[in-house]
């Protein structure tokens, strides 16, 4: 069954107003603080500095007095994906590090399951769960129209070398107004179709190539709705005397305080830490306990 | 003789369990029978759109019952799709649901869902397209998107009627029509019932295409039907929809202004001439009114 | 060669189009004249309603009045500024602020008072004015509870509502409403009506642009508009007193109206037109009733 409207209230990129210290930061901090954290998780290569990155992250939230629930809303429709990718992994996997790096725990033709692998996907999952959180955390926190003018006048010292900083910020912000009007839009041009008995494989019945095909009434629609309202915009735009970057001054004023200096420093210090630390103290222990619990997993499937 | 369509306690509930929950419908009751023409009112919010979209299955009743030409639509084994051939649905502007390149193939888009054979198709297509006034030959082969606003909403709703459905409904089908296109609109729905037999559903906001359509209104507030009667029982109520937000006819207005000042008028008149007569018999107009200035205009 | 200074007496008023003709597609296989000739004087203060079918041409000679179109032929003055003169442009569109048909494809920020401040941000004011300019602006539209609320999650009267404060935030001697109430409900467009009746108080000047018969009244003048021309120009009830004329140009009178003429018809002393309901109860009550019928 089918509820449409549940497209109206994606929650990545919604705003909810806990009022904690991480909300009140500067927005050009946070995206800043967010650009470090994750080349942090991403060039993170052991398990103790991921659970280390985790832990802080989860601490942040925290901070923010956001429901956890929400900062891993995000995490639920890419499960299926999630899924997928940690079975490609686990049978696909092949060892960078010599046969002596990693001990066999199942083998069977080239499919090759390894304690190696199974650090991978542990470290993939521990990954894609960091970033999931720090993509809610900045947007949970932040306005979109902090974010928009936080980006703005971080990038606007390109403007001499003409990077069309305002112009892109610009997009951005109408991009993200525009959002859940396009997604209501889509719902309702998915009713009208659906009435005139358009199949949108309610029940899964359909192959990938028909289901394609039957996404046109949808999308033809919608980009030409798009169209519409972006010559209509463009018109208003106009008639209220716009006529590109130059000359506007800002109704938001952004200011930088003492606490936001402070906050960045700290972040990236701990990120500097992380990245060039060779810590895997924990490394040995949580290794050996993960493989050893997957191994008697593998053992009971298969005998 | 049972009703094409029933509704009895329908409540729903939007994004239960999330903190985005709203309550939309708090027990809806309704019917209707064959061969009506039913409108719903009430102001925005009202819930008027949920509970429309029960009728095609577009939404299913998490509480309460509805029935749709004797189907019941809580059944899990409901033919969806065969309801959708019976029951067809026009939303606001409907306009934007065209995709086809050009007009023909777009009105076609609804038969050719349900696998009917071509000639059947394109002779769906022409009497639809004759119905809503755009000459078949003149314009299956024009591009969908060059027509005017008005012509696209006319092939947007010959495309749900190419699916000869029993029950019809419309939401808000004169929105942004002007006077003229608008009233044709209305006379081409009177028609389809006359003519064709078509049940029909009218979701809207202007009374007084209402009061001329409508054999029955239903009134809407706060999801749930407050009101239900003839279109005379329910605008002689005008003090009662003013509270909820909605306005009676002008004529109407008129009769109860009157009433409101001590003239034993009826009220419940809906049309110019019923009202030209019930003041002719009410007001002495051969004698010369009180005060009057010969240069008013 | 500009007009910056007025040459007669005519261009001093508010808007003034001097035979003014427009066509679509000019180098295309089908162009379309959508104004034939249109000669207009509106003075500052006034409250113009422009009524006509679809297809009358009222939503291009509204896009004239800014400058967002120009002329083919004829010329527009805006208080003597010519629109084809590209150094008035930022001018023009200072003093002739527009609403359009559609609310949400007008709103370009995220939060509402974001967008109100939008064209005074682009008129480069300080800070300090801007927070100004954007309270004054929501308080006439009576929209400050809902300043830092999304737009999508306002009601279509709201978001109009909203719409005009940006409107009016640039402090337009005039304000066109281009169809501006077509996709309200009732309480919507009585929202935006009262609206425009307010700023109208103020001393701006209003063009409002409608289908809706009903809405001639709000003005102290209607203009009617056939096929790209200027068809009847008078006070509401000049207008309304030819039902002939306006059912020939596919237009019609509120039912009120007709019963007023019809009752009109009985009784030559009872006034006609009538534009509302109330002054209908009003004239009616001055007749006495009849004896013997329950009275």
């Amino acid at each position: 069954m089918t509820d449409y409207s549940a497209f109206r209230h994606l929650t990545i990129g919604q705003y909810l107003p806990y009022g904690s210290m991480v909300h009140r930061l500067d927005p050009r901090a946070k995206i800043v603080m967010f650009s470090l954290l994750v080349a942090a998780v991403t060039f993170a290569n052991s398990y103790t500095a991921s659970v280390i990155l985790l832990v802080v992250l989860l601490g942040v939230v925290r901070l923010s007095r956001t429901p956890l629930r929400f900062a891993l809303q995000g995490l639920r429709p890419a499960l299926p994906w999630i899924a997928v990718f940690a079975l490609m992994q686990l049978l696909f996997y092949r060892n960078p590090y010599g046969p002596k790096a990693c001990s066999t725990i199942w083998n069977w033709g080239f499919i090759d399951i390894t304690t190696c692998s199974i650090r991978q996907i542990g470290l993939m999952i521990l990954r894609l769960l960091e970033f999931m959180i720090l993509i809610s955390l900045l947007t949970l926190t932040t306005r979109t129209t902090e974010l928009t003018h936080g980006l703005e006048r971080l990038l606007s010292p390109l403007k001499r070398l003409r990077f069309p900083a305002h112009e892109l910020a610009l997009v951005f912000a109408i991009a993200l107004r525009f959002a859940p009007t396009l997604a209501g839009e889509l719902e309702r041009i998915m009713k009208a179709q659906a009435s005139r008995g358009a199949d949108f494989g309610e029940g899964g019945r359909l192959g990938f190539i028909q289901r394609t095909r039957n996404l046109l009434p949808l999308l033809v629609p919608l980009f030409i709705s798009a169209l519409r309202r972006a010559e209509d915009l463009a018109l208003a735009m106009e008639a209220r005397g716009y006529t590109g970057g130059r000359g506007r001054t800002s109704y938001l004023q952004l200011r930088a305080l003492p606490r936001d200096y402070l906050a960045l420093a700290l972040v990236g210090a701990f990120c500097v830490a992380i990245l060039f630390s060779t810590l895997d103290v924990l490394d040995g222990f949580i290794f050996s306990a993960v493989s050893a619990w997957a191994r008697e997993v593998f053992f009971h499937i298969v005998h | 003789m049972t009703p094409v369509l029933r509704v009895e306690e329908l409540h729903h509930t939007y994004l239960r369990g999330t903190p985005f929950e709203a309550v939309s419908l708090r027990g809806v009751d309704m019917e209707v029978h064959q061969g009506e023409i039913v409108s719903i009112i009430g102001p925005t919010g009202s819930g008027k759109s949920t509970l429309i979209q029960h009728f095609n299955g577009l939404i299913r009743p998490q509480k309460g019952k509805v029935f749709v030409l004797g189907q019941d639509l809580r059944d899990p084994d409901l033919d969806i799709k065969g309801l959708r051939r019976q029951v067809g649905m026009i939303f606001q502007t409907p306009e934007q649901q065209l995709f086809e390149q050009y007009v023909g193939d777009d009105v076609a888009f609804g038969p050719r869902n349900f696998g009917l054979g071509r000639p059947e198709v394109r002779q769906r297509v022409k009497k639809a397209m004759e119905t809503v006034g755009l000459g078949f030959e003149e314009f299956k082969d024009r591009m969908t998107f060059s027509l005017s606003g008005g012509e696209m909403r006319k092939v947007a709703i010959a495309g749900v009627l190419a699916l000869e459905p029993r029950i019809l409904i419309f939401d808000e089908p004169t929105c942004g029509l002007d006077p003229a296109t608008a009233s044709e609109l209305l006379s081409k729905i009177r028609e389809l019932r006359d003519e064709e037999e078509v049940t029909i559903i009218l979701v809207s906001h202007d009374m007084e295409s209402v009061a001329q359509l409508a054999d029955r209104i239903y009134v809407i507030l706060q999801g749930q039907s407050i009101l239900e009667g003839t279109p005379r029982q329910i605008f002689s109520q005008a003090g009662l929809l003013r509270g909820y937000g909605l306005d009676a006819p002008q004529v109407t207005q008129v009769m109860h202004g009157l009433r409101g000042r001590g003239a034993p008028v009826r009220v419940d008149l809906l049309s110019v001439s019923e009202a030209e007569e019930e003041i002719v018999r009410c007001f002495d107009l051969a004698e010369r009114p009180a005060s009057q200035c010969h240069d008013r205009l | 060669m500009s007009d910056a200074l007025p040459s007669s007496g005519e261009r001093t008023s508010m808007i003034t189009l001097e035979s003014v003709y427009h066509t679509y597609d000019a180098q295309k296989p089908h162009p379309v004249m959508a104004l034939r000739g249109i000669d207009l004087h509106i003075e500052q203060g006034e409250y113009v309603v422009l009524i006509g079918r679809n297809g009358s041409g009222k939503s291009t000679l509204a896009k004239h009045l800014n400058a967002l179109l120009l002329p083919s032929q004829g010329e527009v003055f805006i208080k003597g500024m010519n629109t084809k003169d590209p150094q008035h442009v930022t001018a023009i569109r200072h003093t002739v602020g527009m609403v359009f048909q559609v609310p949400d494809n007008q709103l370009v920020a995220t939060v509402v008072e974001e967008d109100v401040a939008f064209g005074p941000e682009n008129m480069g004011l300080p800070h300090r004015e801007l927070r100004e300019r954007v309270d004054e602006a929501l308080t006439i539209v009576d929209m400050v509870e809902y300043r830092d609320r999304p737009p999508h999650l306002l009601s279509a009267g709201q978001k109009q509502r909203v719409a005009i404060a940006g409107a009016i935030a640039m402090r337009p001697a005039c304000l066109v409403l281009d169809e501006a109430t077509a996709m309200l409900d009732p309480r919507g467009r009585r929202e935006v009506l009262d609206t425009a009746q307010r700023l109208h108080a103020q001393g701006i000047t209003i063009l409002a642009i409608t289908h809706f018969m009903h809405e001639a009244v709000e003005g102290s003048r209607v203009i009617v508009l056939d096929q790209g021309t200027i068809a009847m120009d008078g006070t509401p009830r000049e207008v309304f007193s030819q039902t002939d004329r306006l059912r020939q140009l596919g237009l019609d009178v509120p039912p009120v109206t007709r019963l007023a003429g019809r009752i009109h018809r009985r009784q030559p002393a009872f006034p006609t037109p009538l534009l509302s309901v109330e002054e209908c109860v009003e004239e009616l009550g001055r007749f006495p009733q009849s004896t013997g019928v329950g009275g």
